[in-house]
């Protein structure tokens, strides 16, 4: 391995910071606190552009005023199923997608995606996902079925006037074995009939 | 002199940490995990309050270290501009952008994009505690159809060309505590291999942002050689994770396999092949269980990256 190379290089703060280039083909980014491939090393300087690395700093002279937080509204989606073919955030790794159940009321947000688990098609799965607009928090929750095969929602609130209430609700599902049972999304409690 | 030995000795310790070498006593822990947000909204208005407070949540909440906002927008998509019938890249005249994972699912150009990010920006200054925040642009690689090699490869390039514009926000308004960069959570269920890669090679071309994929190891094999799922080879899965602008942030949601397949992956691809750190399945302990054992499987760099959707 080569000799280190050091070089000073601004910091944001104007306190100086070293970088070190080794003889592997690396540069060590000490705002990042790692090395990286010298041939990645533009795209690691600009995602950390604004801390002025490597050498000049790129706080213009003139700063712009500071713009107000969006106040637009979020939009409320009434209740409603959704089929196999839509655009879920959820990996395939993770679920293998059935059909899933949505709802906003422009506070929170509640979607159920239902199907069979990603590394295991007999056990069935439900993926629940809250988001709370206000609060910028998003979580998500797995619900195994184990043995009941791939799930598929059959009856859940429906429409614009459960919007809220909803989100509190019971949620109907069977399974491709022909078990039955229910998402308590009030209590986060499962049950399955045979 | 015994304090010149000791500077000596401080230094030279130095000088292994920044070479990535550790002291054998080191008992290695994982990394605070922060949020990765999945978008959601319907509307313009509701895309950019997401952002904003998806962002101010971030922030109050960074570990006081370098770390990722990832925002994924949703499956990378040609939007309108005679779509399907381009054979060059970058295409002029036409608009990309992404379809979100709102009921229903909505599309919003690059556009609508920048703007939402632009409200992440002032969210993550407005909620500002410590550390480097880093806002992603996130997209995915799902369902192609109706998209040429080149409108896949477009979209990638105008995506790194939207972070630019992002990072000149942030400079213009002197956020000295942020960063911008491009991101993509591909899989190989999702969409054929070389469709995917061009999304790697559209951004590699436009050259600004770094292209973090978020991404799975779908079906490749935990040991040896194999193929994948959908016609994916472990080549292919290094190619979209580490070449060109690629950096690998990989999901690790079934954590023994998946650590196992991009350890296989890193190992074949060789050359450099590091790791940033891990996408961690909720909960906080799963995921952080997760950064742990591609830590511990994989005998090259693993930083301590660690994103978590949902946790």
């Amino acid at each position: 391995m080569g000799g280190i190379v050091l070089a000073v290089i601004g910091a944001g703060s104007g306190a100086a910071a070293v970088a070190s280039s080794s003889g592997n083909g690396t540069t060590y980014i000490p705002q990042l606190g790692i090395s990286v491939p010298n041939d990645k090393l533009v795209q690691y300087e600009h995602a950390i552009g604004n801390y002025c690395y490597p050498k000049k700093c790129a706080i213009p002279r003139k700063i712009l005023p500071e713009p107000k937080a969006p106040s637009g509204p979020i939009a409320p989606v009434q209740a409603r199923l959704i089929n196999n073919k839509s655009e879920i955030p959820v990996s395939p790794g993770m679920l293998t997608f059935t059909n899933g159940w949505f709802v906003n009321n422009g506070k929170t947000l509640v979607a159920i995606y239902a199907g069979a688990a990603g590394n295991n098609p007999s056990d069935g799965r439900l993926v629940i996902l809250r988001q709370n607009e206000l609060l910028g928090t998003q979580t998500l929750r797995i619900v195994n079925v184990p043995g009941a095969g791939a799930l598929t929602i059959v009856s859940a609130p429906l429409g614009a006037s459960v919007e809220t209430t909803a989100q509190r609700a019971a949620v109907s599902f069977r399974s491709s074995t022909g078990a039955r049972g229910t998402f308590n999304l009030g209590n986060g409690k499962i049950t399955v009939n045979g | 002199m015994r304090r010149r030995i000791l500077t000596a000795a401080i230094l030279l310790l130095s000088s292994i940490a920044a070479l990535g070498g550790s002291t054998p006593a080191q008992a290695v822990t994982a990394p605070v995990v922060v949020q990765a947000y999945y978008m959601t909204a319907t509307t313009v208005s509701g895309l950019e309050n997401q952002a904003y407070n998806d962002a101010h949540y971030f922030a109050a909440h960074n570990p006081n270290a370098n770390r990722v906002l990832i925002l994924d927008f949703g499956a990378a998509r040609c939007i309108s501009g005679n779509c399907g019938t381009h054979n060059t890249c970058p295409v002029t005249g036409a608009t990309y952008g992404a379809e979100d994972f709102g009921s229903p699912n909505t599309f919003f150009t690059n556009g609508d994009i920048l703007n939402a990010m632009e409200s992440a920006s002032q969210g993550l200054h407005d909620g500002y505690t410590s550390g480097i925040n880093i806002i992603a642009y996130g997209t995915n690689n799902s369902n192609f159809t109706g998209m040429t090699y080149q409108d896949i490869c477009s979209a990638g390039y105008y995506q790194s060309e939207r972070v630019s514009s992002l990072a000149s926000y942030e400079t213009s308004h002197g956020y000295v505590d942020q960063g911008a960069t491009a991101a993509s959570d591909i899989e190989p269920s999702y969409s054929g291999p070389v469709q995917a890669q061009q999304l790697v090679n559209g951004d590699t071309n436009q050259g600004y942002a770094l292209y973090w994929d978020y991404g799975s190891a779908d079906g490749c094999p935990t040991s040896g050689s194999g193929g994948c799922n959908n016609g994916w080879s472990q080549h292919d899965v290094g190619y979209v994770s580490f070449d060109g602008a690629a950096v690998p942030l990989p999901e690790i949601y079934n954590i023994s396999a998946n650590a196992s397949q991009w350890t296989v992956i890193a190992h074949q691809w060789g050359n450099g092949y590091f790791f940033e750190g891990a996408t961690g399945a909720p909960p906080t302990s799963t995921a952080q269980a997760g950064w742990l054992k591609l830590y511990n499987d994989f005998s090259g760099t693993v930083d301590r990256q660690l994103s978590c959707f949902g946790c």
